[in-house]
């Protein structure tokens, strides 16, 4: 089930919401019907696989339980390898062994023969989460908790299909003993509708000139060209859709769990005015970079390590595994590779220490993750070079595009809105406005807001009835 | 800041007003047909069923057509030039046409005009005369002026590409573009803006251009002076603004405006027997004049509609109406499109019957080749709108 779908909006979620305060005298109801919530919200999107992600819980929670209860180390250590390596072999079986085979098949010219599975939806979130609680009982940081409080962790709905991906050890006081309040449940809603109006109005309006513009390049150079200003603007409405679709699917997230009394890591922190590769990454997707350095870079002995050469070789283990992550494509693998070798640079070079012109940082970060961009969309690498070539002017494909003026003109609104939210902008006015000791200045804007979010909602609906554009591009990872 | 959780508490109590009381609406009216969908395919895969399920949910949303204005009201204000992701894009006159961003291959034309060649031997034993007709597309190049860039799916060279194979494989054609529009009827007069269709007065031109053509093409006894093809025998009756055909139905009125319908109504009638097989899938039978038959007054009734349909109901997948009052006249089978249900409403008192089979729908209990093989027919007329010209289409003979 998408958030911006009609079903959430007027059916799944009044009514797991008045359910849940309704037994709101039972802490253990109240998790049970999130539970109940979760999986009938995973199993409306994927009704077969909802009993996949039932097995992963049930492996989980008895592997944590196990763990916990043995109470030996070197046991203990087995119990989890075991755990991890049936969470792992899922994520492979699903995601990447058509891909491993495609290319066995490739390299060693044979004809090995896979079942073609759909991908089931947010495997790789929920795995991450199930990995996180098998890791933080083993660690001791936190307690093993029973099945349906490990599996309400790991299917939670607001965050099962496209993260934050939360670690357990954050949130499992608050599975046991959290705080509902007024304030909570309005700051959610209001952050709910935000993240609503973010994917319906500009992630969608984005994605469609994105698709457009790509489709437009997949299909040849013989047949169509794509000249030189149109793989720019399709570059930069990637750009905007992969950030508006997947932060307000966070903003969403985070919205939808503190009406529920959770509060949720946040996931985003305007990463497009980031000055340096390494500062978007601190600003971008933070509960996966986070995930990777708490799982995987410090326990390989990340930057503190006597020989530099491990640290490289743990960085490029982070970024393998990034792009890895991100779906079984040559691109993918590339991308994370690619950012690997910039960040290191930008190391090498102490590039955040020696560059003091912020604009030439500014345009410097954003022209390297636009293209990064290129890799992460294209189907191939063949395809994200002949993009590039495009963008370059270098395919024969001519300069000037009569349809990129015209999609710049139809939707200039919403590219300016997108380029204005991509920044802090926003929140600062907010902040004056609201300190602004003018009373009556004050008033008008407390007054206002309400106005506007109600207008932002019933936009929001009248595009989704209207059948408006709607991929999920986070859907599938 | 205690301001800033005064505003957000004040939008929560907002949200949770309309939205839990929306969905409560939404609930109340959509239940039955959500367990009456749920229920309908009890066999089929859990996956489908939850879409169908989600189709109803999402169709069946109180004060659908409120929102779809809403959204129509904010593509006005944002002065859009296209709208819902460039399904439709509008001309400078306010006319409405569909779009495409690059031209499909006319590779498979040939296919379909063999098939019709086929479809002509096959019924050439019974000396039935085949004939195909192609109405004009509201996209004349060098006539429509639109913005810079705006992609418009120009389908005239890959009509051009289906009448040349057509002509070669000697099938008789008539390309309406080369009739409409013209001196007597503008381009105003011949299209909506709101709608793909043709209107009443072109789609009446027409029908006596296909008379005319019938006669000289294959030797025709058709009287042309019959009252069925003069204007003066028809009540014109003009519904100002009164018209939303498909295209302004999905983008909202207030995009798309509303045109001027004219309404040509008999003032002569035969008696008729008229069966048809609509999209409810039940078989109706009715006698009776040309009001009682083929008019569908009800399409007239609200005040904005979509008035087309009021000719034979719009279209259904197989329609046939037996004139009592002229047995001795020819027989025909029109495979077609909406565009020929005024032309069959027509031309209905100079036959003494007129099949119609809805060319586009692939039902096994209305193959066209069985439908030819087992009525004799005098004239075939396949009618098909250029957008119209796909696999589909053509699905006979393969």
């Amino acid at each position: 089930m998408l958030f911006s779908s009609i079903v959430f909006i007027f059916y799944f979620l009044p009514t797991v919401f008045i359910i849940y305060y309704l037994v709101s005298f039972s802490r253990m109801l109240q998790n049970i019907v999130l539970l109940l919530g979760s999986l009938l919200f995973y199993a409306w999107g994927e009704p077969t696989y909802v009993v996949l992600m039932i097995f992963s819980i049930l492996v989980n929670s008895s592997g944590g339980l196990l763990i916990e209860k043995i109470n030996n180390r070197a046991t203990g250590k087995k119990i989890l390898v075991c755990v991890i390596f049936i969470d792992l072999m899922i994520l492979f079986l699903f995601k990447y062994l058509g891909f491993v085979v495609d290319n066995l098949n490739m390299a060693l010219n044979t004809q090995i023969n896979v079942m073609d599975l759909p991908l089931p939806i947010g495997i790789s979130f929920f795995t991450f989460q199930a990995i996180s609680y098998v890791v933080d009982v083993y660690r001791g940081v936190t307690k093993a908790e029973n099945p349906f409080y490990a599996g309400l962790y790991i299917s939670f709905f607001p965050q099962l299909i496209a993260g934050p991906i939360v670690k357990y050890h954050s949130i499992a006081e608050q599975i046991r003993s959290r705080k509902s309040t007024v304030d909570k449940i309005s700051v959610g809603i209001s952050r709910f509708t935000v993240g609503l109006g973010k994917k319906i109005l500009l992630a969608n309006t984005f994605a469609f000139m994105a698709d457009t513009i790509f489709n437009q390049s997949q299909i040849g150079i013989e047949k169509v060209a794509v000249p030189a200003m149109l793989a720019w603007l399709g570059s930069l409405a990637y750009t905007l859709q992969i950030y508006f679709d997947f932060s307000a699917y966070s903003d969403m997230a985070i919205g939808l769990a503190l009406c529920f009394g959770f509060r949720l890591e946040e996931n985003f922190n305007y990463p497009y005015i980031a000055t340096s590769i390494s500062d978007f990454w601190r600003r971008w997707h933070i509960s996966l970079t986070s995930f990777f350095r708490e799982y995987v870079y410090f326990p390989l002995g990340g930057s503190r390590v006597k020989n530099q050469d491990y640290m490289v070789r743990n960085i490029f283990i982070v970024w393998l595994l990034t792009g890895i992550w991100h779906g079984a494509n040559w691109t993918f693998i590339f991308w994370g590779l690619y950012y690997f070798f910039i960040q290191l640079a930008e190391r090498f070079f102490e590039f955040e220490e020696t560059v003091k012109n912020k604009l030439f940082k500014h345009i410097y970060t954003l022209f390297i993750v636009n293209l990064g961009w290129i890799f992460f969309r294209s189907d191939s690498l063949y395809q994200a070079g002949r993009y590039i070539m495009n963008m370059f002017a270098l395919n024969n494909n001519g300069i000037y595009s009569e349809l990129a003026v015209c999609m710049i003109k139809e939707n200039w609104v919403f590219l300016v809105l997108g380029i204005i939210f991509s920044t802090p902008i926003a929140i600062k006015m907010n902040d004056i406005l609201y300190k602004n000791r003018e009373k009556s200045l004050n008033t008008v804007y407390t007054l206002a807001y309400p106005i506007c979010m109600l207008l932002l909602l019933i936009i929001s609906i009248s595009y989704l009835v209207s059948g408006s554009y709607n991929p999920f591009i986070y859907f599938n990872f | 800041m205690g301001r800033y959780f005064l505003k957000k508490r004040i939008f929560a109590l907002i949200f949770f007003l309309t939205v839990f009381t929306f969905a409560g609406i939404n609930i109340y009216n959509s239940y039955e047909s959500i367990i009456d969908e749920w229920n309908a395919d009890a066999d089929s895969r859990i996956d489908d069923r939850v879409k169908a399920v989600e189709g109803v949910i999402d169709e069946g949303i109180y004060a659908r057509d409120n929102f779809v204005e809403t959204f129509s009201y904010i593509n006005v204000l944002l002065a859009k030039d296209e709208i819902s992701d460039f399904t439709y894009i509008k001309d400078k006159e306010g006319y409405l046409f569909y779009s495409a961003f690059f031209r499909e291959n006319y590779d498979e034309e040939f296919q379909y005009a063999l098939r019709v060649k086929r479809l002509k031997a096959a019924v050439s034993k019974y000396g039935t005369k085949v004939i195909f007709v192609v109405p004009p597309d509201k996209y004349i190049p060098g006539k429509i002026e639109f913005s810079e860039g705006l992609p418009v799916n120009d389908v005239n060279p890959k009509t051009d590409e289906l009448l040349l194979w057509l002509n070669r494989l000697g099938i008789e054609t008539i390309d309406y573009r080369e009739y409409l529009p013209n001196e007597v009827l503008t381009y105003d007069e011949t299209f909506y803006k709101t709608d793909h269709h043709w209107r009443i007065t072109a789609a009446f031109m027409a029908s006596r251009i296909l008379m005319e053509e019938l006669n000289y093409r294959f030797e025709g006894d058709f009287n042309l002076q019959d009252p069925c093809l003069k204007m003066s025998s028809y009540n014109v009756t003009e519904y100002p603004d009164s018209m939303v055909g498909s295209m302004g139905k999905k983008t909202g009125i207030n995009y798309s405006g509303l045109d001027d319908f004219i309404f040509m109504e008999p003032r002569f009638s035969n008696e008729y027997e008229y069966t048809h097989l609509g999209e409810e899938d039940n078989e109706k039978y009715q006698r009776g004049s040309v009001y009682e038959t083929l008019i569908d007054y009800e399409h007239l009734e609200g005040e904005i509609g979509n008035k087309y349909n009021v000719y034979m109901g719009g279209l259904n997948y197989y329609d046939s109406v037996k004139n009592i009052d002229n047995t001795d006249a020819p027989k025909a089978l029109f495979i077609r499109d909406s565009y020929a249900s005024p032309m069959m409403t027509f031309l209905a008192p100079l036959f003494s019957q007129i099949d119609g089979v809805w060319c586009l729908e692939d039902r096994d209990d209305l193959s066209v080749e069985d439908i030819v093989e087992s009525n004799t027919y005098d004239y075939i007329i396949i009618e098909l709108y250029p957008y119209n010209i796909n696999d589909e289409a053509f699905n006979y003979y393969k």
